[in-house]
Protein backbone atom coordinates (compact mmCIF):
# COMPACT_ATOMS: atom_id res chain seq x y z
CA UNK A 1 0.00 0.00 0.00
CA UNK A 2 1.23 3.44 -0.49
CA UNK A 3 2.17 5.56 1.97
CA UNK A 4 0.43 8.86 1.91
CA UNK A 5 2.52 12.24 2.39
CA UNK A 6 2.26 15.62 3.24
CA UNK A 7 4.24 19.14 2.49
CA UNK A 8 4.95 20.55 5.47
CA UNK A 9 7.70 23.49 6.25
CA UNK A 10 11.00 22.94 8.80
CA UNK A 11 12.50 26.09 9.59
CA UNK A 12 11.39 27.41 6.62
CA UNK A 13 12.39 24.92 4.13
CA UNK A 14 9.69 22.50 2.68
CA UNK A 15 9.52 18.90 3.19
CA UNK A 16 7.57 16.17 2.24
CA UNK A 17 6.53 13.97 5.41
CA UNK A 18 4.07 10.22 5.56
CA UNK A 19 1.00 11.46 7.17
CA UNK A 20 -0.40 10.88 10.66
CA UNK A 21 3.07 11.55 12.43
CA UNK A 22 2.95 13.70 15.64
CA UNK A 23 5.69 15.83 16.44
CA UNK A 24 8.01 13.51 18.61
CA UNK A 25 7.36 11.00 15.71
CA UNK A 26 8.79 13.32 13.00
CA UNK A 27 11.70 14.26 15.42
CA UNK A 28 12.60 10.71 15.89
CA UNK A 29 12.71 10.19 12.12
CA UNK A 30 14.90 13.31 11.82
CA UNK A 31 17.02 11.56 14.72
CA UNK A 32 16.72 15.06 16.58
CA UNK A 33 16.61 14.71 20.54
CA UNK A 34 13.94 16.67 22.02
CA UNK A 35 15.36 17.01 25.15
CA UNK A 36 17.83 19.92 23.45
CA UNK A 37 15.24 21.85 21.77
CA UNK A 38 12.22 23.90 21.40
CA UNK A 39 9.62 23.34 18.71
CA UNK A 40 7.04 25.74 17.54
CA UNK A 41 4.04 24.56 15.56
CA UNK A 42 2.84 27.46 13.37
CA UNK A 43 4.43 30.02 15.77
CA UNK A 44 3.13 28.05 19.11
CA UNK A 45 6.33 26.27 21.16
CA UNK A 46 4.31 22.96 21.86
CA UNK A 47 4.17 21.81 25.54
CA UNK A 48 6.77 19.18 26.21
CA UNK A 49 3.94 16.80 27.56
CA UNK A 50 1.81 17.30 24.28
CA UNK A 51 5.31 16.34 21.64
CA UNK A 52 3.52 12.69 21.12
CA UNK A 53 0.22 13.71 20.98
CA UNK A 54 0.27 16.42 18.40
CA UNK A 55 -0.75 15.46 14.90
CA UNK A 56 1.02 16.84 12.18
CA UNK A 57 -1.60 18.53 9.12
CA UNK A 58 -0.23 19.75 5.75
CA UNK A 59 0.91 23.00 5.75
CA UNK A 60 2.31 23.12 9.25
CA UNK A 61 5.05 25.17 10.03
CA UNK A 62 7.70 23.58 12.28
CA UNK A 63 10.60 25.50 13.97
CA UNK A 64 12.92 23.73 15.53
CA UNK A 65 14.80 25.79 17.94
CA UNK A 66 17.95 24.45 19.45
CA UNK A 67 18.77 26.17 22.89
CA UNK A 68 22.38 27.10 22.06
CA UNK A 69 23.85 30.60 21.17
CA UNK A 70 25.10 31.35 17.88
CA UNK A 71 21.73 32.87 15.67
CA UNK B 1 2.94 33.99 40.41
CA UNK B 2 4.77 31.25 42.41
CA UNK B 3 6.98 33.22 46.15
CA UNK B 4 10.27 34.44 46.18
CA UNK B 5 11.30 31.06 48.20
CA UNK B 6 13.56 31.01 51.52
CA UNK B 7 15.84 29.46 51.32
CA UNK B 8 16.10 29.69 47.26
CA UNK B 9 18.14 27.84 44.93
CA UNK B 10 18.75 29.09 41.65
CA UNK B 11 19.94 27.86 38.43
CA UNK B 12 21.12 29.81 35.91
CA UNK B 13 21.26 29.16 32.25
CA UNK B 14 24.48 29.36 30.19
CA UNK B 15 24.53 27.41 26.92
CA UNK B 16 27.94 29.17 25.74
CA UNK B 17 29.99 27.48 28.42
CA UNK B 18 27.53 24.18 28.65
CA UNK B 19 26.02 23.73 25.00
CA UNK B 20 22.88 23.20 23.91
CA UNK B 21 20.60 23.75 26.92
CA UNK B 22 19.12 20.48 27.92
CA UNK B 23 15.47 20.76 29.09
CA UNK B 24 15.72 17.20 31.13
CA UNK B 25 18.14 18.37 33.11
CA UNK B 26 16.40 21.94 33.66
CA UNK B 27 13.31 19.46 35.25
CA UNK B 28 15.15 17.48 36.66
CA UNK B 29 17.04 20.34 38.65
CA UNK B 30 13.01 21.62 39.54
CA UNK B 31 12.54 17.94 41.04
CA UNK B 32 15.73 18.28 42.80
CA UNK B 33 14.88 21.50 44.89
CA UNK B 34 15.52 24.42 41.72
CA UNK B 35 13.39 27.28 43.06
CA UNK B 36 13.78 29.58 40.02
CA UNK B 37 15.39 29.54 36.92
CA UNK B 38 17.17 32.12 35.49
CA UNK B 39 17.42 31.99 31.45
CA UNK B 40 20.88 33.81 31.15
CA UNK B 41 21.46 34.22 27.35
CA UNK B 42 23.10 36.94 25.68
CA UNK B 43 23.73 35.21 22.67
CA UNK B 44 20.09 34.44 21.97
CA UNK B 45 18.35 36.25 19.36
CA UNK B 46 15.06 37.71 20.36
CA UNK B 47 12.98 35.00 18.57
CA UNK B 48 15.31 31.96 20.11
CA UNK B 49 14.49 33.74 23.72
CA UNK B 50 11.19 33.66 23.01
CA UNK B 51 10.58 30.04 22.24
CA UNK B 52 13.07 29.11 24.66
CA UNK B 53 11.70 30.76 26.88
CA UNK B 54 8.06 29.65 26.05
CA UNK B 55 9.19 26.22 27.11
CA UNK B 56 11.20 27.18 30.21
CA UNK B 57 8.02 28.63 31.13
CA UNK B 58 6.04 26.00 31.00
CA UNK B 59 8.53 23.39 32.54
CA UNK B 60 8.92 26.03 35.70
CA UNK B 61 4.75 27.10 35.85
CA UNK B 62 3.50 26.16 39.41
CA UNK B 63 7.19 24.76 40.05
CA UNK B 64 9.22 27.37 40.44
CA UNK B 65 9.88 31.08 39.51
CA UNK B 66 11.07 31.67 35.65
CA UNK B 67 13.64 35.26 35.30
CA UNK B 68 14.23 36.47 32.75
CA UNK B 69 18.11 37.83 32.52
CA UNK B 70 17.93 40.37 30.47
CA UNK B 71 15.16 43.11 28.55
CA UNK B 72 12.37 43.19 31.04
CA UNK B 73 9.96 43.71 28.05
CA UNK B 74 11.01 40.56 26.42
CA UNK B 75 10.64 38.96 29.96
CA UNK B 76 7.00 40.19 30.05
CA UNK B 77 6.54 38.66 26.53
CA UNK B 78 7.61 35.60 27.28
CA UNK B 79 5.36 35.76 30.68
CA UNK B 80 8.39 35.22 33.07
CA UNK B 81 7.53 35.74 36.66
CA UNK B 82 10.49 38.54 36.61
CA UNK B 83 13.51 40.24 35.14
CA UNK B 84 17.14 39.97 36.00
CA UNK B 85 19.10 43.10 35.37
CA UNK B 86 22.82 43.84 35.41
CA UNK B 87 24.93 46.13 37.28
CA UNK B 88 25.06 48.67 33.96
CA UNK B 89 21.15 49.21 34.56
CA UNK B 90 21.04 50.52 38.00
CA UNK B 91 19.00 53.54 36.57
CA UNK B 92 16.41 51.31 35.17
CA UNK B 93 13.65 51.81 37.76
CA UNK B 94 11.00 49.89 39.06
CA UNK B 95 8.60 52.40 36.96
CA UNK B 96 10.13 51.70 34.10
CA UNK B 97 9.85 47.60 34.11
CA UNK B 98 6.39 46.55 33.08
CA UNK B 99 3.94 46.03 36.11
CA UNK B 100 3.83 42.30 37.95
CA UNK B 101 7.14 41.34 37.22
CA UNK B 102 10.04 40.43 39.82
CA UNK B 103 12.79 42.59 39.70
CA UNK B 104 16.36 40.60 40.37
CA UNK B 105 19.58 43.14 40.25
CA UNK B 106 23.21 41.88 39.91
CA UNK B 107 25.42 44.05 42.09
CA UNK B 108 29.00 43.32 42.87
CA UNK B 109 29.38 46.17 45.53
CA UNK B 110 27.69 48.02 48.82
CA UNK B 111 27.68 50.86 46.43
CA UNK B 112 25.55 49.50 43.44
CA UNK B 113 23.16 47.50 46.16
CA UNK B 114 22.28 50.66 48.00
CA UNK B 115 21.78 52.34 44.55
CA UNK B 116 20.03 49.30 43.32
CA UNK B 117 17.55 48.89 46.55
CA UNK B 118 16.61 52.73 46.23
CA UNK B 119 15.58 52.19 42.36
CA UNK B 120 13.53 49.20 43.32
CA UNK B 121 14.39 45.56 43.76
CA UNK B 122 12.78 42.66 44.73
CA UNK B 123 15.88 40.63 45.62
CA UNK B 124 19.85 40.88 44.64
CA UNK B 125 22.36 38.70 43.66
CA UNK B 126 25.89 39.46 44.85
CA UNK B 127 28.99 38.29 44.12
CA UNK B 128 31.36 36.80 42.74
CA UNK B 129 31.94 35.12 46.15
CA UNK B 130 34.34 32.24 45.33
CA UNK B 131 36.80 31.75 42.26
CA UNK B 132 34.26 30.77 39.35
CA UNK B 133 34.52 29.04 36.38
CA UNK B 134 32.20 32.20 34.63
CA UNK B 135 34.51 34.79 35.59
CA UNK B 136 38.07 33.49 36.10
CA UNK B 137 39.58 36.91 35.57
CA UNK B 138 37.57 38.32 38.75
CA UNK B 139 39.02 38.26 42.09
CA UNK B 140 36.60 36.94 44.33
CA UNK B 141 34.93 39.13 46.98
CA UNK B 142 34.56 36.27 49.43
CA UNK B 143 32.07 36.20 51.81
CA UNK B 144 32.38 39.43 53.33
CA UNK B 145 30.16 40.67 50.36
CA UNK B 146 27.08 39.14 52.12
CA UNK B 147 27.71 39.95 55.61
CA UNK B 148 28.07 43.87 54.38
CA UNK B 149 25.45 44.16 52.32
CA UNK B 150 23.27 42.08 55.07
CA UNK B 151 24.04 45.05 57.64
CA UNK B 152 22.70 47.46 55.34
CA UNK B 153 20.01 45.99 53.47
CA UNK B 154 16.46 44.43 54.02
CA UNK B 155 16.54 43.21 50.22
CA UNK B 156 16.97 39.53 50.02
CA UNK B 157 20.36 38.17 48.84
CA UNK B 158 21.36 35.62 46.56
CA UNK B 159 25.23 34.58 46.40
CA UNK B 160 26.87 33.98 43.40
CA UNK B 161 30.34 33.14 41.87
CA UNK B 162 31.53 29.20 42.42
CA UNK B 163 29.12 28.38 44.90
CA UNK B 164 29.44 24.19 45.66
CA UNK B 165 27.96 21.72 48.01
CA UNK B 166 31.26 22.28 50.37
CA UNK B 167 30.77 25.89 50.47
CA UNK B 168 26.46 26.57 50.20
CA UNK B 169 26.23 26.46 53.41
CA UNK B 170 28.62 29.22 54.69
CA UNK B 171 26.67 31.71 52.37
CA UNK B 172 23.61 30.86 53.99
CA UNK B 173 25.46 31.50 57.25
CA UNK B 174 26.54 34.72 55.93
CA UNK B 175 22.95 36.14 55.95
CA UNK B 176 21.73 35.44 52.46
CA UNK B 177 18.38 33.97 51.48
CA UNK B 178 19.81 31.40 48.85
CA UNK B 179 22.63 30.93 46.19
CA UNK B 180 22.64 31.16 42.32
CA UNK B 181 24.91 28.28 40.63
CA UNK B 182 25.68 27.35 37.12
CA UNK B 183 28.38 24.84 36.87
CA UNK B 184 27.72 22.88 39.98
CA UNK B 185 24.31 22.04 38.41
CA UNK B 186 25.25 21.84 34.99
CA UNK B 187 28.20 20.30 35.05
CA UNK B 188 26.77 17.64 37.51
CA UNK B 189 27.02 13.91 36.73
CA UNK B 190 23.42 13.64 37.98
CA UNK B 191 21.93 17.42 38.12
CA UNK B 192 18.90 16.43 39.97
CA UNK B 193 20.83 15.15 42.90
CA UNK B 194 23.26 17.80 42.72
CA UNK B 195 20.01 20.09 43.42
CA UNK B 196 19.04 18.11 45.68
CA UNK B 197 22.42 18.12 47.63
CA UNK B 198 22.65 22.00 47.43
CA UNK B 199 19.01 22.29 48.53
CA UNK B 200 20.12 20.41 51.70
CA UNK B 201 23.08 22.61 52.75
CA UNK B 202 20.80 25.67 52.29
CA UNK B 203 18.49 24.33 55.03
CA UNK B 204 20.95 26.02 57.95
CA UNK B 205 19.35 25.26 61.69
Amino acid sequence: METKTINIKINGKNKQINSCMTIAELMTKLDINIKLIAIALNGVVIRRLDLDKVQIYPKDEIEIVRAVGGG
Amino acid sequence: METFANPCLTLLTDSTRYGELDFDLIEGAIEGGVDMIQLREPAFTESKVIKTGNLIREITKNKALFIFNGNPKIAHKINADGVQLPESRIDTVAADIPKGLLIGRSIHSKTTALKSEKAGTDFLIAGTLFKSNSHLEIDPSGLSLISTLCKVLRTPILGIGGINADNAESVIKAGAHGIAVISSIWSASNPKDAAKTLKQKLVVN
